[in-house]
């Protein structure tokens, strides 16, 4: 059962749709970042600024400094299986399927399919990305300045990255991005869980795809509106993009929609209930 | 007599001594005067050459908008600057140079409270330009900028 449920949730073309979706918000992103080398430094200038353009910052930019991803990451993940419940009952594919196996192994195998194909359409093509971005860009930073002195060509002059884990930023470049690209999967998880339990509820499978990411995008507004910024889903998608953003305010919120979506799978997603 | 001749003679040569050493020493004094008026004006223009500050304070518009400074004469070919004091409301905003025509001629440079930079950009001197400060795409609210920029880097 949860080998058919993994087959219908990875090789659908749903689920290329949304790496697509991805890599192509990704692509823009570092399109935006510019090449591995400066335009605007002269050539003769530009073994004094080896690393003005590099692969960490270009990573940051893609994901979400100079790219739409972070607008559309819950949309990408429910994209794939998320509204399966919907379609499922719409197409009798629910009525063959528990004549053959019971509701709760039925049930069990699309949340798990559901909830990997969520997270890998948000995080492989940003994998993939790092993998092509560490073959053509520098993989250093600029040096940081003393104490009263301007940074010279430095495009993000961090010494640490905003938010959750930023301290990582320079110190540990790869572990930062691995935590980000591991981030992004948890998030595209909770967020595909979330469209699952909605499909359970709803009966519309455009609302089921939609609704995490209107919600998805109100809370932000909400949030920075209020005044409480760092309590953004989308800031702590990607928590460098604000500096009130932790590892409270991104694990709770994570955990919190993880959990919730998770409970409501259980109660709502009855047998009676999706079956009719 | 003799004595009282020679005595007369000894004075003139004396007073004539004292007077040279006075117009010796008016000369030295008119020289430091104008070495000195020479190396202040050598060290203000070149100060003042090397480019002027801008103070700006701004409100950028939320989701990507934009605003841009006064505009400048560019002094030399070279790196222009930006010294930011702050930035409103924990966010970061991007800085980039700007021809009048709103050719954007650097590569955008992000900014924070306290962030002082100095970048690359393709504006010649004697060419008139404008930074410009862009929000994030995800910035729901307008954010204040304070600090000052120059074309060049003074």
């Amino acid at each position: 059962m949860l080998k058919e449920e993994f087959r219908r949730a990875f090789l659908s073309w749903a689920f290329v749709l949304a790496l697509v979706i991805t890599s192509v918000c990704f692509a823009v992103g570092l399109k935006e970042y510019g090449p591995p080398v400066s335009l605007f430094t002269r050539p003769e200038e530009r073994y004094l600024y080896p690393f003005t353009q590099n692969a960490f910052d270009a990573f940051l930019c893609a994901m979400g400094l100079m790219g739409p991803l972070v607008f559309f990451a819950p949309l990408i993940a429910a994209l794939p299986f998320a509204a399966s419940f919907i379609t499922d009952r719409s197409s009798g594919y629910i009525t063959f399927i528990l004549s053959r196996t019971s509701f709760r192994r039925y049930r069990t195998s699309k949340y798990v399919a559901n909830l990997l194909a969520g997270g890998v359409s948000t995080s492989l093509p940003l994998l993939v990305g790092y993998g092509i971005i560490n073959i053509f860009y520098h993989r250093g930073f600029p040096p940081v300045p003393v104490p009263g002195e301007a940074w010279d060509n430095v495009r993000i002059p961090w010494v640490n990255a905003n938010g959750t884990f930023g301290y990582l930023y320079r110190t540990k470049p790869d572990l930062y991005i691995f935590f980000l690209i591991g981030l992004a999967f948890l998030w595209g998880a909770a967020w595909a869980t979330a469209g699952l339990s909605l499909s359970s509820v709803v009966r519309n499978r455009y609302y089921a795809l939609a609704a995490p990411f209107v919600f998805y995008i109100i809370a932000h507004f909400v949030t920075t509106v209020l005044w409480i910024a760092g309590w953004s889903p989308l800031f702590n998608f990607a928590p460098f993009l604000y500096k009130r953003t932790s590892s409270i305010t991104t694990f709770a919120e994570l955990g919190a929609l993880f959990i919730v979506s998770t409970i409501c799978i259980v109660v709502f997603a009855k047998k009676k209930h999706v079956y009719e | 007599m003799v004595a009282r001749g020679s005595l007369g003679i000894e004075g003139k040569f004396r007073e004539q001594g004292q007077k040279e050493a006075e117009v010796k020493k008016n000369v030295m004094s008119f020289l430091a005067v104008v070495l000195i008026c020479f190396l202040a004006v050598l060290v203000t223009g070149r100060a003042l050459a090397a480019g002027t500050w801008s103070y700006y304070d701004v409100t950028v518009p939320r989701l990507g908008g934009t605003v841009t400074t006064n505009n400048l004469q560019k002094v030399y070919n070279g790196q222009c600057t930006v010294d930011s004091t702050s930035v409103g409301a924990n966010y970061d905003l991007w800085a980039y140079l700007e021809l009048l025509d709103n050719t954007i001629v650097s590569t955008k440079q992000l900014i924070d409270d306290g962030t002082s930079i100095s970048f690359n950009n393709w504006a010649s001197a004697g060419q008139t330009v404008h930074m410009t400060f862009e929000s994030g795409w995800s910035d729901p609210v307008n954010i204040e900028a304070i600090g000052r920029w120059s074309p060049d880097t003074p």
